[in-house]
């Protein structure tokens, strides 16, 4: 299971980049990410990221009514959303390189490393 | 409320009808906390339809609420309240001047009664005259205007404070110490107002003074009535 602080930085690009595939609603998110390897990510722990994107004004949500039962709530990406997801990846891109560098180079992990 | 915001509310209420036990429990003490931090009320009933909407599924789904939530009710509504939108200064301002003009009459109202009950068990006493007049001192005036700014201040303070954590005991203390020393500091205001602005800037008809009292309260009450009755009917 990801610790939660380790999720935090990222969740928010990894929704941004789940709404950019295709409109969707806040339970299929979850549902995404679990497949993804994310583990239970809550309803209430993607909800209020979702307001602070919507808020940003990354992604919009307009409610639509669903043959299966009540309306719900679908997100969408936006221009500045795209942006924000660009800038996103570009630094996942250097934190996880950093840090695969850097377990690279501990290896052969075999306490010969100081000598 | 404005007619978008009570559709949705009128929307939300049959909707949470649905929600049963500690999820009923749940969506009324978020929409509570929204409330009091000051959330645009439109976008409390926003909130409120899509955690009502995550509450249903969590409820028909045999989860908990904290599990729903993804931790304790308290903790959500910090992590709402960093995105939520808050009312306009003006719009905070007006309603808290319905509790700061509320307070106001019932200062000034408490003054009328103990000076004009007063001066009557004195004239009583004595076998003089009562003058029927209210005589308002630059103490009172003082006193008033003080107090109604200290309840306006108290309120705003209280409504934009970003935490909703559960109270430590050292911050209950803090507030007590807070209340005592409030409580105590309008006493010294009274008293010293007394000694030190006895003099009176104006005189009332004691008669014409209690009547707009009456008619007052009557406005107030009725008021607060409709406004009741309109959240019902939303």
């Amino acid at each position: 299971m990801i610790p939660s602080q380790m999720l935090k930085g990222t969740l928010e690009g990894c929704i941004l980049e789940i709404v950019r595939r295709r409109e969707i609603y806040g339970y299929e998110i979850s549902q995404a990410l679990k497949r993804y390897g994310f583990g239970e990510i809550s309803d209430g722990t993607i909800y209020p990221l979702l307001m602070r994107l919507e808020k940003n004004g990354c992604i919009t949500a307009t409610y639509r009514s669903s043959a299966a039962g009540p309306r719900r709530k679908y997100y969408a990406i936006t221009q500045e959303g795209d942006s924000q997801l660009r800038q996103f990846r570009a630094s996942w891109g250097e934190l996880s390189a950093a840090v695969n560098l850097l377990f690279r180079e501990e290896e052969p992990c075999n306490g010969q490393e100081n000598r | 409320m404005d007619r978008k915001t009570a559709e949705l509310n009128r929307l939300n209420n049959e909707t949470d009808a649905l929600l049963k036990g500690d999820y009923q429990r749940a969506i009324t003490d978020i929409v509570c906390i929204l409330r009091l931090k000051n959330v645009d009320d439109y976008q409390v009933e926003v909130i409120r339809n899509d955690v009502t909407d995550l509450l249903l599924r969590s409820q028909e789904q045999g989860r908990s609420v904290e599990e729903a939530l993804g931790g304790d009710i308290r903790s959500f509504c910090d992590t709402l309240l960093e995105s939520a939108g808050k009312k306009s200064f003006g719009a905070v301002v007006l309603e808290n001047l319905q509790s700061v003009l509320v307070c106001l009459l019932i200062l000034t109202g408490l003054s009328f009664l103990s000076s004009t009950v007063g001066k009557l068990v004195i004239c009583l006493r004595t076998g003089t005259a009562f003058d029927w007049q209210w005589d308002i001192t630059a103490g009172d005036v003082a006193t008033w205007l003080v107090l109604s700014a200290a309840v306006f201040g108290i309120l705003y303070i209280a409504l934009s404070s970003p935490s909703t954590g559960k109270p430590t005991r050292r911050r209950r203390w803090e507030s007590l110490a807070f209340g005592v020393g409030v409580t105590g500091g309008c006493l010294l205001l009274a008293w010293l107002s007394a000694a030190y602005l006895p003099g009176t800037v104006l005189r009332l008809p004691a008669a014409a003074a209690g009547a707009v009292y009456l008619l007052a309260a009557a406005v107030f009450l009725i008021h607060s009535l409709r406004q009741r009755r309109r959240s019902a009917d939303a």
